[in-house]
């Protein structure tokens, strides 16, 4: 199946491990991606603070340039871009004097938006559309029940639920066992890691994903999984700091849910851009090497 | 005269400023709030800061202007939605966190315990000249001149995602030049209404 | 009929409908409509001189109808009515307009409410004109009251009926009377034993001469009209012959299948053949035919041979009992709120997290841990916490306040303290203490040395953070006084949950004809003045049913109405108002339509004749025969053709 996707600011830069995952397992499940043309930031938490016309706008810009490329779904991997997007879309579609404001910006830059798109994020895609069955069929290096944690962060939860139960989400458990892995559960798996604090307020943003880290260590994880790549990037920058903040050092290996995927299908280390991640080398061997691996 | 007391005086304060929340779309339920402290307990970077989310809307409530506008709290909000899903009385508390911030914005008021305000601007102005947002070059105008011991710490991690190949050194830019920047001169304006009696 | 000679009064209504519509104008123009021979406006017209004004105005003017522009007529209908007939004119001669609810009520621009309202009057004059006199029939009171729900609500008010000297049914669902008041230890503030001053209640009605106690029953059908209500009783086979059965005990004793006992909310087990709880009435068991192995498999049947008495009838077959009664109360109760719709609490996810009714059990001596307060693990919690307002006051789960849960919130904590040496955390936004000696409760608690945080839990956990939290639950909780978020580690959580309506509340409501408010509890006539009546003047609320509410009010609401119903049966008459369908002989095509549309099966089918009729006592004068009948065969009395098109006419008519 043919979706239009989004890739989102980050996907080509820090985040950029899940774009390239994601371009590596989609076809092999059935995904094929085709890139929006000309698209522009969304506007993400950030513009929303200084100007919230301008940020519905600039997410907008986006869902029009959806609708007249003739696409009924934007997917895209960056929760925030989806919740973006999710809100202009929103305004644009209840009658609202700011959806007004909205319209009479795009109007200005020659576009318009009449509301057919709907904004998926990939994991929503790849557990609810593909199919855990889907997946479990194509599954060729089974995770032989490596213990993974299975971090959702926040944005992809809240306030929109997008495709799983906001309160007990399912969705990541689910693609954990369905790759043959083993769900290591923890108490703060939907709390946020602070990724937006990292900048402006970085002692805040390291406690508060430290304390996930810690979370995640008292479940004997021996990789996080996360369908966040700002949440990625985040939990591995902090671990090089795990032994003043934690009092001891902490090497676990974040992936996305891409590169998850894509070990279990057997895919090439390159492929899904392991070697870009941050954490040791020796750690993410481990995954590698694990029992029935391929490569 | 020294002051010793804390006391509020009616007339210092600023009742009005509820009203305008309240009168928000984002205030929709703003008026509901019961002062229950689901939001304060539920909040992650509320233990670290002066005034959690409850403590603020009892703030707001009182007219205290100045102090709220002035409080670190919408600034250091990490956008993560728990409390709005958790409010009994349904308040939209994040998109309200995001209003203070434009407020404080508009009115020049600083923050005494962050300059997020300067990253977010820069952020915004990158976006909107550029259309995507460029990490290196954020990163650097934040941080060099205000923050230079930060950018040191920092700089190992940017030189190791730079190895890594997540941290490209040019920005990218838009095709539809003309429209987007109409677009996005229109948006600036009309967003600059907000708060101006309509 | 002779030439209508109609007066009209206008009411000021004080400054209601003065304050906004221009009242001597519309009695002005009312007085120039042809027929009008009398047009006057007065400040009270529902008061005695107002009433006078009209009766003299009948006998002066030898008016033959009225019309009077007030409020509206479920307000003043019968008052207006009754002054008419006073002064010898038929009460159905008289036509209101409602100008103050549908008018200066509702209407900004005072020039535009007297338009309004002289329109309303002319439409009123219209069909006045057109009004013909109708009698009331008048119907016997079938001597028998039928009290639904037998928890303390049903219990006081069959009682009330009972001693009153009427034959009363009880039916309730379950197989014993006593509902949750039957599972609470202690009751605030008094901390009377719950089952102490419940079960002589229950004894008496197990006894009574005059009440016919019908347990394992559900309502199934409600016909009739008021005053004769025919009611059909679903009475479940239970597998036991009551009249044999002595209550020995030794079945439930033998019985080799265990289940999760529900009254202790699944803490113990009981047997497939068992009686609720120790002091049930009545005082039978039940076989529970999902769990019984005769009845999945066709073996055991051990309690038919222990049983002395021959008790045990595996062939008992349900039946359906019809009674006829004069007036129902309802007392049908409510359930507690599911906290596992709460993640955050962990309710059935932690352990050591306790619902309400659960510790009320493991408080009660005879409950699950005998009154002794132990963790899951068998342990004396060092520290219990208890969380108010679970559900309650909360737009995403019950938006009301539970009335009852700060009070039991604070006898928990004072029966931990008194059955424990454990410390006590109470989690509360406000504390709602507003009966007679509740706020001295408060009072009391505070002195116990009970911790009081004002905050509602954000979260429980049993991730530690902290040295003092490992392997305990821990609370986390903005201390809204103190300003400061807070952690507090706890051995054993207590949730207070919430009242909510039962999950069949709609078609108990819709079987009854009482209508539901959109949180599920059902609607009296009057939320001040007429709390226990409801529209449907045979049925009477009581209880929870119609909303949380404590003991206190609960039995109070009970006497009220049996009070209402007794009322009903001593009258020993009821009027019924002719405005019924009359189905034109000449004109019905037997098509039927009308018959399967009718919500109170006042229509019925002659074969022979291939005609529907209408039975006047049955029929509410919907009005739904009448406009769905493709022949028009049907005339709705005091709503016919013409009085609704003058009416019409009037209201389209340009005012002056």
């Amino acid at each position: 199946m043919k979706y239009l996707y989004y890739p989102g600011c980050s996907q080509q830069a820090t985040g950029r491990t899940y774009e390239e995952s994601l371009r590596s397992v989609a076809p092999e499940l059935g995904i094929e991606l085709v890139e929006m043309q000309d698209w522009n930031c969304c506007g993400t938490t950030t513009v929303m603070a200084v100007n919230k016309v301008l940020a519905l706008s600039l997410a907008a810009r986006n869902l029009a340039l959806a609708e007249r490329a003739g696409a009924k779904e934007i997917v895209t991997g960056c929760p925030s871009c989806a919740l973006s997007l999710h809100k202009a879309h929103q305004s644009l579609t209840d009658g609202s004097a700011l959806g007004a404001k909205v319209r009479e910006a795009l109007a200005a830059g020659g576009l318009e938006y009449k509301g057919t798109v709907a904004v998926r994020h990939l994991l929503d895609l790849i557990v609810n559309q593909v199919g855990i069955e889907a997946i479990k069929s194509r599954v060729r290096a089974p995770l032989a029940g490596l213990k993974i944690a299975p971090y959702y962060g926040c944005q992809v939860l809240r306030p929109y639920p997008q495709g799983d139960d906001q309160d007990r989400p399912q969705n990541l458990e689910k693609l954990i066992q369905a790759l043959g892995g083993e769900v290591a559960d923890f108490a703060l798996k939907t709390t946020c890691c602070g990724g937006t604090l990292v900048a402006t307020r970085a002692e805040v943003g390291n406690t508060m994903s430290s304390q996930v880290i810690a979370s995640i260590e008292k479940s004997g994880a021996k990789a996080i999984v996360t369908p966040c790549s700002l949440c990625q990037t985040t939990l591995e920058a902090v671990q090089r700091h795990s032994k003043k903040l934690l009092g001891h050092k902490v090497r676990i290996p974040v992936l996305t849910i891409t590169q998850l995927v894509g070990l279990a299908l057997g895919q090439d280390r390159k492929a899904l851009a392991l070697q870009r991640l941050l954490a040791p080398k020796s750690c993410v061997r481990e995954l590698e090497m694990r029992p029935g691996a391929g490569a | 005269m020294e002051k010793n007391e804390t006391i509020l005086f009616e007339g210092d304060l600023d009742p009005a400023f509820f009203d305008e929340m309240a009168a928000l779309p984002e205030g929709a339920q703003l008026r509901s709030c019961i002062q229950c402290g689901t939001c304060g307990g539920t909040c992650p970077v509320s233990p670290m800061l002066p005034h959690t989310p409850r403590r603020l809307f009892a703030m707001i409530r009182a007219g205290m202007k100045d102090a709220v506008l002035s409080s670190p709290t919408p600034w250091v909000c990490s956008s993560c939605y728990e409390c709005t899903v958790k409010c009994p009385a349904g308040i939209k508390i994040t998109e309200l966190m995001y209003a203070l911030k434009r407020r404080a914005i508009r009115e020049g008021v600083a923050c005494k315990d962050s300059d997020a305000d300067r990253f977010l601007r820069q952020f915004t102005d990158i976006v909107a000249r550029n259309g995507r947002s460029h990490e290196l070059a954020l990163l650097m105008r934040y941080m060099m001149f205000r923050h230079p011991w930060q950018m040191l710490k920092q700089t190992g991690l940017g030189l190791r995602m730079m190895g890594k190949g997540r941290m490209p050194l040019f920005a990218h830019k838009i095709q539809d030049k003309d429209g987007y920047s109409r677009m996005v001169e229109k948006a600036i304006e009309l967003g600059n209404q907000e708060g101006a009696a309509q | 009929m002779n030439e209508p000679r109609i007066g009209v009064y206008v009411c000021h209504c004080g400054s209601n409908i003065a304050g906004k519509v221009d009242v001597k104008k519309v009695a002005e123009y009312a007085g120039s409509l042809p027929g009008v021979k009398v047009a006057r406006d007065y400040v009270f017209m529902c008061s005695e001189p107002g009433q006078e004004i009209i009766r003299k105005d009948i006998a002066e003017h030898e008016l033959n109808r009225v019309v009077v522009a007030s409020c509206s007529p479920l307000m003043h209908e019968p008052t207006f009515r009754a002054a008419c007939a006073r002064a010898g004119l038929n009460p159905y001669l008289m036509q209101m307009a409602n100008i103050r609810e549908q008018c200066s009520w509702v209407t900004e621009d005072n020039a535009a409410a007297t338009e309004k309202a002289k329109a309303l009057v002319a439409g009123a004059v219209g069909k006045a004109r057109f009004l013909r006199p109708l009698n009331e029939c008048e119907v016997s009171v079938a001597q028998a009251v039928l009290v639904v729900g037998g928890g303390i609500a049903g219990i006081q008010a069959a009682l009330q009926c009972a001693d009153a000297g009427y034959k009363t049914y009880l039916v309730e669902r379950e197989q014993s009377i006593g509902g949750h008041m039957a599972m609470l230890d202690k009751t605030f503030p008094t901390l009377d034993c719950s089952a102490c001053i419940l079960t002589p209640k229950m004894v008496s009605v197990g006894q009574h001469p005059n009440i016919e106690l019908m347990t394992s029953s559900e309502v199934v059908d409600v016909g009739g009209y008021v005053g004769n209500l025919k009611v059909k009783v679903r009475r479940l086979a239970t597998y036991v012959d009551n009249d044999k059965c002595n209550g020995c005990g030794l079945c439930q004793e033998k019985c080799p299948m265990k289940v999760p006992n529900p009254f202790e909310q699944g803490r113990t087990k009981r047997k497939a053949i068992y009686t609720l709880f120790p002091q049930a009435v009545p005082n039978k068991p039940v076989i529970d035919r999902e769990n019984c192995t005769f009845f999945k498999k066709g073996t055991c049947k051990v309690c038919a041979k222990f049983c002395k008495m021959n008790a045990i009838d595996f062939e008992q077959k349900e039946r359906i009992e019809e009674l006829e009664v004069g007036a129902i109360i309802l007392a049908t109760g409510h359930q507690v709120f599911d906290a596992t719709a709460m993640a955050r609490y962990g309710y059935g996810r932690l352990k050591n997290v306790y619902s309400a009714l659960e510790f009320e059990r493991m408080v009660n001596s005879g409950g699950f841990s005998k009154g002794e307060i132990v963790t899951e693990e068998g342990q004396h919690p060092k520290a219990v916490g208890i969380i108010h307002c679970v559900g309650s006051r909360d737009r995403n789960h019950l938006p009301y306040c539970s009335s009852i849960c700060c009070m039991y919130s604070l006898k928990f904590a004072h029966l931990i303290k008194e059955h424990s040496d454990a410390e006590v955390y109470n989690f509360y936004i406000d504390m709602r203490c507003v009966g007679k000696g509740y706020e001295e409760f408060y009072d009391r608690l505070l002195n116990e040395g009970v911790r009081f945080v004002r905050g509602k839990v954000a979260s429980i956990t049993d991730e530690a953070r902290h040295p003092s939290e490992e392997g305990r639950l821990v609370v986390q909780v903005e201390d809204t006084l103190a300003s400061v978020v807070r952690r507090i580690p706890l051995d054993m959580v207590i949730l207070a949950n919430g009242l909510a309506s039962r999950p069949d509340a709609d078609a108990v409501g819709r079987l009854f004809g009482v209508s539901r408010n959109k949180d599920g509890f059902f609607i009296e006539q009057h939320p001040k003045l007429a709390p226990v009546s409801t529209p449907n003047k045979a049925v009477f609320i009581a209880g929870t049913c119609a909303g949380p509410k404590d003991i206190p009010h609960t039995v109070a609401q009970a006497s009220a109405a049996a009070a209402g119903a007794l009322t009903i049966l001593r009258q020993g008459k009821v009027l019924l108002e002719s405005i019924a369908a009359r189905v034109n002989p000449e004109l019905c095509s037997g098509c039927r339509t009308c018959v399967d549309l009718c919500a109170y099966k006042a229509i019925s089918f002659d074969e022979k004749t291939k005609l529907a009729t209408v039975d006047e006592t049955m029929c509410r004068g919907c009005g739904t025969c009448v406009a769905a009948c493709p022949s028009g065969a049907i005339e709705g009395r005091h709503f016919d053709d013409r009085q609704i098109d003058s009416e019409i006419e009037g209201l389209l008519s340009d005012a002056g």
